[in-house]
């Protein structure tokens, strides 16, 4: 059970942070690329599963697996999302990302004035709790 | 103690603004501009803690921006006043803590002394995606609007259903 890496994109899709634990395989694609390349997946999801969905109205997308990894979703109110890829064996880890946000992205950097919201994130304090909640993870393995 | 704080550094901003920029158009643009910056932050802070789930109309948003006020500035205000498109109403604070103090000399006639609180709240509701106009209507500083009542009001006036961006 490994953490691969985890993105963070803005209302706008911009990217605002990126993290990377594990990655094997470098994608050859600028930050800004692979950034756009993830949101509009993660676009074109969101509107499949919602238009998809048996009961008109919900229809969240949450996580999509392939062979070689699992990749967990999951976006704010706000329009925040949060991206989490994680090898096959891991849970739907939804409620995790959720905690992500509520207890470190908003304590650290939601309410830090002095962090802009539409660039990247710039905060040590945030990369502290962020590295330490994911280790603390059951499913994170060095 | 924390309510008089708050009112006082508040005062304190108002009149640096004041002093900054004389103008009271522009002044109240710019409580306008700090106030929507606090808002867009606010907006998360909320939905972390209630966690509420989408309102499906402008009446549960209305009841959402109850409870909010309730939790941030401890003061309940009343919804009313709803247009025929139930896409508008005003909200009407009984007590205001930030104006606990202040009585507006008539000079400053033109100024909003709330204009904070209402970019608070487009800030915050323009993160959800509802795209509104916040304005105050009555405000009982300003005596020259003739307001006997300690009340100040507030106007959504359009309402933008999940727009998505």
């Amino acid at each position: 059970m490994v953490v691969y890496n985890l993105y963070i994109l803005g209302k706008n899709g911009q990217s605002l942070f990126y993290r990377e634990w594990l990655r094997e395989q470098s994608s050859n694609l600028s930050r800004d690329e692979e950034d756009k390349l993830m949101v509009g997946l993660l676009f074109s999801l969101s509107n499949f599963a919602k238009k998809m969905s048996s009961s008109p109205g919900t229809g969240v997308f949450k996580s999509f697996n392939t062979s070689k990894y699992k990749l967990h979703y999951w976006e704010s109110p706000t329009g925040i999302k949060l991206v989490l890829n994680t090898s096959t064996d891991v849970e739907p880890c939804h409620d995790h990302l959720s905690t992500l946000y509520h207890h470190i992205f908003i304590q650290t950097v939601v309410k830090n004035p002095l962090v802009p919201l539409t660039e990247p994130i710039n905060s040590s304090l945030f990369v502290t709790k962020l590295d330490a909640f994911i280790k603390q993870q059951t499913f994170f393995q060095d | 103690m924390e309510g008089e704080l708050l009112a006082l550094t508040y005062g304190a901003v108002v009149a640096r603004v004041l002093k900054d920029y004389e103008r009271t158009d522009e002044v109240n643009a710019q409580l306008d501009k700090m106030g929507y910056n606090v808002g867009v932050r606010l907006i998360d802070d909320f939905l972390a803690k209630n966690r509420h789930g989408r309102c499906k109309n402008m009446h549960e948003t209305a009841e959402a921006i109850q409870s909010a006020f309730k939790q941030y500035i401890n003061v309940q205000p009343q919804v009313g006043k709803w247009n025929d498109a139930q896409n508008s109403f005003s909200l009407t604070l009984d007590t205001n803590p930030l104006t606990s103090f202040v009585e507006l000399p008539a000079e400053l006639g033109g100024l909003c002394y709330c204009q904070f609180i209402c970019g608070i709240l487009r800030g915050a509701l323009e993160m959800i995606q509802l795209e509104t106009k916040v304005q105050i209507v009555a405000d009982n500083l300003r005596i020259n609007l003739g307001q006997s009542e300690g009340i100040v009001c507030y106007r959504n006036t359009s309402f933008f259903h999940q727009k998505a961006r």
